[in-house]
């Protein structure tokens, strides 16, 4: 037989933790897809880096809501922003493209109002502006602004509305 | 203006070379994803991130304008929202876009302004393009046409569009237009103008005017579901309209709106399930009523193997026996919806429908003759199929509970009577209650049938 017999894949997370999930699920991880295809044999067990328990639990979490046509009513409120981007991180390498969609949308909500040291943090993104240039970029880009911003040190969130 | 909030110090910069160089661009690769979900505002404010960042939101894919989004907690002010616009497309260097989004809100936008950034992204092999303005716009009908990147299409907007002898575009899958007037291109055309969608599955036309001499063929032979609504046909103009004909085999929703003035004619009709018809005819057009029924008639023809039907009659029906009188049989019909009809009408219809499972009335009878049901032969629903009878907006009028009558009488196989108040029933001062027992009282043909009341005023 060229696939396993039974509807459930093995999968193993990055902290050790083996779930077994129906093939429908494993259907919609387009990484997971591709190694089960690309497998000779029966596999038995497919580790999965950079995902942990609690994305699975997520995830399997979104999965029964959208089979069940209650996809909307998958929230990742109770996520800080940095386990968001985590999560957000591993349905990326699972390759997931609905619930990717969603995560996306749900961090470009949560950064919408936030400053751009915020952002640069949140991203990892090192200011290699000196201050002349940054002013510079600054000012060309000045109908992007609200006139009078000045960049502020920490996070801010802006309170607004 | 400080600049001392820019710089990082050494104790901050060493937290970010520790962690790894590897996550931190893979963190940053998670904004490029995201660039495309987040307000163009914000998108353009990523300029100043990085120098690597300078330029990235020029490439976005996604474009969207909305002039009633708040800018900084404020809405733009129009020069400041046009000016954004205009900076935003002259920087922008992809040379295809995937989703052009603009609504405008406000009007008096200047109407040139805009159809040259709709011309710009035109040119940009846009894949969605979705414009909304209440206001009066141009647009090139050639870039338009010959834009064969579009997989959505959506324009609600005041525009003329004048139309080629023949469309061919071959990737839209979704067609959703609102107020446009399609005028042909020439007049001394005789031939069909063709609209030619191969992959379109939905087709929308709300309130344009198809003021076109020839006929409009639409070639759409992947289209599921067809939805036209057609009205302000003035009777005083003496141009015939072109008809409106639909090449498509694979059809199961089709939906009219409209005052039967102009013609739809499909070609194929034969796997419609759901169909709804929407009759909106002044009182001013009396005289072409006997005209209109025969439209009807064409129409209701070419449906009559619907599973389900909505048919609704606005402004018209005191006159309008004519549209009855012929009706076809709908030999599928499981499910009927209907706002008003009188006592005759509903008869015929249910005569017509030999298989109708369930039925539902929005607003009961209006003329409901005793002695036509008391003579009334029983329709062959009513021996068979027929289980399930909403009645909606019950007045408890004598047409009402006639009806009521009629039904538990005679309907052998009905399960279900479902009443459902009007809701100005509760104001009056008709004792609901002795309704219900009065009703509950009456003679039953079928033994399991069971009548329920509603107490939510039905809408």
């Amino acid at each position: 037989m060229a696939s396993s017999s039974s509807n459930l894949i093995s999968l193993k997370t990055s902290d050790g933790t083996v779930f077994k999930v129906e093939r429908a699920l494993a259907k919609t991880m387009k990484t997971v897809q591709a190694i089960i295809e690309e497998a000779d044999a029966n596999i038995y067990m497919i580790p999965i880096h950079n995902v942990f328990s609690h994305h699975m639990d997520m995830i399997i979490d979104y999965y029964k809501l959208s089979v069940a046509g209650k996809s909307k009513e998958f929230s990742v409120e109770k996520l800080d922003n940095d386990e968001l981007k985590d999560f957000l991180l591993a349905v990326h390498y699972l390759n997931m493209e609905d619930l990717f969609e969603v995560l996306t949308q749900a961090v470009a909500d949560r950064l919408e109002k936030k400053s751009v040291g915020y952002v640069r943090k949140y991203f990892g993104i090192e200011n290699d502006f000196t201050p002349e240039e940054y002013a510079a970029i600054r000012k060309k880009n000045d109908w992007a602004f609200k006139g009078d911003d000045i960049e502020p040190e920490e996070d801010e969130e802006k309170q607004e509305e | 203006m400080g600049s001392n909030g820019v710089a990082i110090d050494d104790t901050e910069a060493q937290t970010l070379a520790e962690e790894t160089d590897v996550i931190s661009t893979l963190h940053e690769s998670i904004l490029g994803l995201i660039l495309s979900f987040v307000p163009i505002i914000d998108a353009v404010s990523t300029s100043v991130l990085s120098r690597r960042w300078i330029e990235v939101w020029t490439s976005l894919s996604t474009l969207k304008f909305d002039d009633s989004l708040l800018f900084y907690g404020k809405k733009m002010q129009k020069e400041q929202f046009v000016n954004f616009a205009e900076k935003v497309l002259l920087h922008f260097t992809n040379s295809s876009i995937e989703i052009f989004s603009l609504c405008l809100t406000s009007h008096q936008y200047d109407a040139s302004q805009v159809s040259e950034w709709i011309s710009f992204i035109l040119e940009r092999r846009v894949q969605k393009l979705h414009i909304q303005y209440s206001d009066k716009l141009f647009l090139s009908s050639k870039s338009l046409f010959r834009c064969n990147s579009l997989i959505e299409l959506t324009l609600q907007m005041r525009c003329t569009l004048s139309l080629p002898v023949s469309v061919r575009l071959t990737n839209l899958q979704k067609l959703n237009i609102s107020g446009i007037k399609f005028a042909s291109d020439s007049s001394t055309y005789s031939r069909d103008i063709t609209l030619s969608f191969p992959h379109l599955k939905v087709f929308e036309a709300r309130g344009c005017e198809w003021s076109t001499m020839q006929n409009i063929s639409l070639q759409v032979p992947s289209l599921e579901r067809f939805s036209i609504a057609i009205w302000n046909h003035h009777s005083n103009e003496s141009c015939k309209y072109g008809t409106i004909k639909v090449y498509s085999q694979r059809l199961t929703d089709f939906s009219y709106e409209g005052d039967l003035e102009q013609d739809i004619v499909l070609c194929d009709s034969s796997s419609i399930h759901n169909a709804s018809v929407v009759i909106v005819i002044d009182e001013d057009k009396k005289d072409r009523i006997e005209i209109l029924g025969f439209h009807a008639h064409n129409l209701l023809r070419q449906i009559d193997e619907v599973e389900r039907l909505k048919l609704l009659f606005y402004k018209v029906l005191r006159h309008a026996k004519d549209f009855f009188i012929n009706l076809p049989i709908f030999g599928s019909l499981a499910y009927l919806q209907l706002n008003e009809v009188t006592g005759e009408a509903l008869l015929q219809l249910l005569h017509n429908s030999p298989i109708l499972n369930t039925l539902v009335l929005l607003n009961g009878v209006a003329n409901l003759q005793k002695d036509v049901l008391a003579s009334a032969m029983v329709p062959h629903c009513f021996l068979s199929s027929f289980k399930v009878f909403q009645f909606k907006g019950f007045n408890a009028n004598e047409h009402d509970l006639c009806l009521v009558k009629f039904m538990l009488a005679n309907a052998a196989t009905l399960e279900k009577m479902m009443i459902y108040p009007a809701f100005g029933l509760r104001y009056s001062d008709i004792d609901i209650g002795k309704v219900k027992e009065q009703i509950l009282s009456l003679p039953k043909c079928s033994s399991f049938c069971v009548v329920e009341f509603s107490d939510i005023a039905s809408s």
